[in-house]
């Protein structure tokens, strides 16, 4: 048996389209071709707008479209560039360049309605690569433009050629502007409830985007000789409550425990699930917050200093170090807990051995140095103390740009150069205090952050980047000690671009006395804050939306464990109610709103109708009422009367609104 | 409400293209294609609410059209009330094959003419007609059914007899030169100053002429016989009878028509003419 679809046949398509139909679906689809001018190869933006352009032109000149032959030649030659640019035809990047090229080049073939109905909605796939490439605000906005202007397109193309000619484009964008406003409560249902339980559908081989961090799993202080300044966000935090005092904006990454003499480095990774470890006791309060990192190509979370469990999709392993299960190459959002103070688990043998390990031949000066620093002490606070006394009293410098140390970098900055940043101080201060016989570590991560007042969020950047160090106390655990905070602050050497950001960090002061920063936003900064600030949210609400926030709504709607049915059932519900309240409120508004004086006048040409007396063309009122008193004289003079009324209240500058009671009395009253 | 929409075919393609994008928004985890997608099914909806809207009281009412000949075309008006405050676009008027498309202005009665081509005589219907709009997305296709059939009568088409079997009677004149008065006529450039009523002019009166007619027995009568042709098809001899019918109506005679069963006593005048025509038509 034949499947016969009840389709419907428009008997419009075939017809020429509407003038504007094809220029506004020109424009948009330069609208969609912008953002990918920054992602495609240039030539591939530049054929697409040539073809535009050479499109539009055709139609505004009369020119003929190009002939077969030209058209095939360019569509192979399209194709062979695409090969030849990306050695494939799928893929994130070649796909998109594939579909971009072949619509730029359908439009030098479209010629009638129905061809234009396929470019529009390709060009609605168009639109939805970008979103591949970048997902900022800026451009969502601009791609709502975008399909605002595809819709008009779509809109004018089923719309007859006589119509609307001198407005071109106005009133299609607007009808086009309001039948997207009235999709929003759906989308928006569909967008909450569409189950989000599957992974990806097929492969995605490519990395998303170029990771950029300041954070490594490894640290080779004295081989770069300046810091790399990069204003990029790392991720942002919100926290429930009030965000931690300034001091306690310690930013957890690698733990960096080994170290060769010359560069330190994580424990590596096992493949697979690496093993739990056994999180610290928190003393006293802790902090419930959101982190939402951005892309990184790693597998760590910055977690605020300490993570006390691990959030869904990660594991807390050793070194209070959390690990995602997958590496971080889009913008992902975790619910973290931590607590500024902690008590640790008594270290096991071996994590003890390699917390003092130290390469042999390495470092003899430094060992020296410990040695005598801390002779005579009897606890492991005080040979802290000391080490650090040591850095302050001394001539040690802050400065972005040390000098390159290669021999044995910890001797040569603690004995030659005695300038450095933070990988500096945290290895030299790390080795100083095994030497000393305290176990010790190196732990990186970002130290601080800017609080937006207007999100009530912290931003933490790149340039926040920071290693510091952990020392095993007996009776505490693992008890941070950030050594470059004791330089004091004549002995800093910042740029200009960091002073504003670093300055507070040097006051003299150990961080956890000093006070969160009291910071005077200038317009600028205002500016900044709340740009910030909307980014932030669209991150969080928009982007970061995900199968958890799902369960989180539910959670909070009342129904914690959903299960797949009974979502779907909800959406289909939901779904249902929305599109019926649209529907009713569309019909209920958009319903024959004649004004008032029209209404009884209307009813009365019905009522005149149902007898055969219909006004001819371009009859006025009053001429008809005669007309009709002289064939049925029993309407007389009544009928004229409504008639001039009428024509009064409808036309005339002073309505009395008693005439249009009077008008209405006087239609019931009329007997046909 | 929904009784007679149906999807077009442009609506499978736009699934289609949903589905498409539903399935790269999932595949890439895409919340922006994801809202994308659901932006746009949200569109076919509210597409649909305002395609129902577009159709939605437009109370056409078809009008019978004026007769023509066979092979002529008949032209059926169809007036439009639209009593909302917005414009209808694109609104489709449907009669077999053929097609009118029309805009409505916010507010506006506004009539139209179908016309249908009408290739054989006889008493016609326009047939079933329906008004039908896909506006303004082109995914779903809202029809509705007119109710009221108008009607036409298509008279035969005129053929030139082979020839005349009777001669022309004597041209009954027109023009009011007749002897026999008849009356007062205001006067007419080209009427004869001799027939000027001069005195009545004297009097204030405004221009007039005198008016004569042949008396009325006088008058010939001509015959449009259907027995006086020679034997031939009838739907030809219907054809020269149209024909005859309209040269004796064009020379403004007196004349009747005999058919077999039928007859039309003589007369003159367009209701006489079509009268005549409509007995040819429906013969």
């Amino acid at each position: 048996m034949r499947l016969r679809l009840p389709l419907e046949r428009s008997p419009l398509l075939p017809l020429a389209p509407h003038p504007s139909a094809l220029y506004l679906t020109l424009l948009a689809l330069a609208m969609t071709l912008l953002p990918h001018t920054g992602f495609q190869p240039l030539w591939i933006s530049a054929l697409a707008y040539a073809l535009i352009g050479w499109r539009a032109l055709v139609e505004w000149r009369g020119w003929r479209l190009p002939p077969l032959s030209l058209r095939l030649a360019l569509y192979a030659a399209t194709l062979a560039g695409i090969l030849l640019s990306f050695h494939a035809l799928h893929g994130r990047e070649a796909g998109t360049a594939f579909l971009l090229g072949m619509l730029a080049l359908k439009l030098l073939e479209t010629r009638t309605r129905r061809d234009l109905v396929v470019v529009i909605f390709i060009g609605y796939f168009g639109v939805i690569t970008t979103f591949l490439f970048s997902e900022t605000l800026p451009v969502a906005l601009w791609m709502v433009a975008a399909t605002v202007t595809l819709t008009a397109a779509l809109i004018a193309t089923h719309q007859l050629p006589t119509q609307g000619r001198q407005r071109a484009g106005r009133p299609q964008l607007a009808t086009a502007g309001a039948l997207l406003l009235q999709a929003l409560p759906l989308m928006l249902i569909l967008f909450l409830l569409f189950p989000r339980h599957t992974g990806p559908l097929w492969g995605l081989p490519e990395v998303r985007t170029a990771a950029v961090t300041g954070l490594s799993d490894t640290m080779q202080p004295g081989s770069i000789n300046q810091l790399v300044f990069s204003d990029a966000v790392a991720f942002r935090a919100d926290f429930a409550d009030a965000p931690p005092p300034a001091g306690q904006l310690y930013w957890r990454g690698p733990v960096l425990t080994h170290t060769d003499g010359r560069s330190w480095r994580a424990t590596p990774l096992p493949p697979g699930q690496p093993p739990r470890a056994t999180p610290a006791t928190a003393i006293g309060s802790y902090y419930d917050y959101t982190v939402i990192l951005e892309a990184h190509g790693e597998r760590w979370v910055l977690a605020l200093d300490v993570p006390l469990e691990a959030p869904s999709g990660a594991t807390l392993i050793e070194g209070y170090q959390l690990i995602s299960r997958e590496t971080i190459d889009s913008r992902s959002r975790f619910q973290l807990r931590s607590a500024p103070q902690w008590r640790s688990e008594p270290l096991t043998p071996e994590a003890w051995l390699d917390a003092l390990q130290l390469p042999d031949g390495y470092h003899p000066r430094a060992r020296a140095l410990a040695n005598q620093l801390t002779a005579g002490s009897d606890n492991d606070q005080e040979r802290v103390a000391r080490v650090l006394a040591h850095f302050r009293d001394q001539p040690f410098y802050y400065t972005e740009r040390p000098p390159l140390l290669l021999d044995d970098p910890v001797d040569q900055f603690l004995f030659e150069a005695q300038r450095g940043f933070c990988e500096h101080y945290a290895a030299a201060f790390t080795v100083l205090m095994r030497a000393a016989g305290v176990p010790a570590r190196v732990v990186t991560g970002y130290h601080g952050g800017q609080v937006n007042p207007l999100g009530n969020h912290l931003t933490v950047r790149q340039s926040d980047a920071h290693a510091w160090s952990e020392v095993w106390l007996e009776g505490r655990g693992w008890t941070r000690v950030d050594p470059t905070s004791v330089i004091p602050p004549s002995r800093v050497e910042l740029s200009q671009q960091t002073q504003r950001i670093r300055e507070p960090a040097f006051d003299g002061r150990t961080l956890d006395e000093r006070p969160a920063p009291h910071w005077q936003p200038s317009g600028l900064d205002h500016l900044r804050m709340g740009w910030d600030s909307v980014n932030h949210r669209w991150n969080r609400w928009v982007l970061g939306y995900s199968r958890e926030e799902q369960e989180r709504l539910f959670g909070r709607l009342g129904w914690p464990q959903l299960s797949l049915r009974g979502l779907l059932l909800t959406l289909l519900l939901a779904v249902g109610i929305a599109a019926v309240a649209t529907f009713a409120l569309l019909q209920l508004l958009g319903r024959e709103r004649v004004d008032k004086v029209s209404r009884p006048w209307r009813r009365l040409l019905q009522r005149l109708a149902r007898h055969g007396h219909r006004p001819e063309r371009g009859e006025p009122p009053t001429r008809f009422a005669q007309r009709i008193e002289a064939l049925q004289p029993s309407l007389a003079p009544q009928l004229s009367e409504i008639a001039a009324l009428y024509t009064r209240l409808r036309y005339g500058r002073d309505t009395d609104p008693a005439d249009l009671s009077c008008l209405r009395r006087m239609v019931r009253r009329l007997r046909v | 409400m929904f009784r007679c929409c149906r999807p077009t075919g442009s609506a499978l393609l736009f699934a289609l293209l949903l589905f498409a994008l539903l399935s790269g928004s999932i595949n890439y985890q895409n919340n922006l294609g994801f809202l994308l997608t659901f932006l746009l099914a949200g569109a076919l909806f509210t597409g649909l609410a305002h395609t129902v809207r577009n159709r939605h009281a437009l109370q056409p009412h078809i009008g019978d059209a004026r007769p023509v000949f066979a092979g002529q075309t008949a032209r059926f008006p169809i007036r439009f009330d639209n009593p909302a405050r917005r414009a209808r676009h694109a609104i489709e008027v449907v009669a077999g094959e053929h097609l009118l498309l029309t805009d409505l202005p916010a507010d506006a009665q506004a009539e139209i003419e179908l016309g249908l081509p009408m290739p054989r005589r006889g008493l016609h219907g326009s047939g079933p007609v329906e008004i039908a709009s896909s506006y303004p997305l082109g995914l779903l296709r809202c029809r509705l059914p007119l109710e009221a059939q108008a009607r036409v009568v298509v008279y035969p088409h005129p053929v030139a007899p082979p020839e005349r079997d009777e001669v022309d009677p004597a041209r009954p004149r027109s023009d009011g030169e007749g002897d026999e008065f008849r009356g007062f006529r205001r006067y007419r450039s080209g009427d004869s100053l001799r027939r000027v009523h001069w005195k009545g002019l004297a009097r204030g009166l405004p221009l007039m002429s005198r008016e004569h007619e042949q008396p009325r027995e006088a008058q010939a009568v001509e015959w449009i016989d259907w027995e006086s042709l020679p034997e031939a098809d009838t739907e030809l001899r219907l054809s020269w009878l149209c024909q005859r019918v309209l040269d004796a109506h064009g020379a403004n005679r007196r004349y009747g028509l005999r058919l077999p069963g039928r007859r039309v006593e003589p007369a003159s005048g367009d209701d006489h003419r079509h009268r005549c025509l409509t007995e040819l038509a429906t013969f």
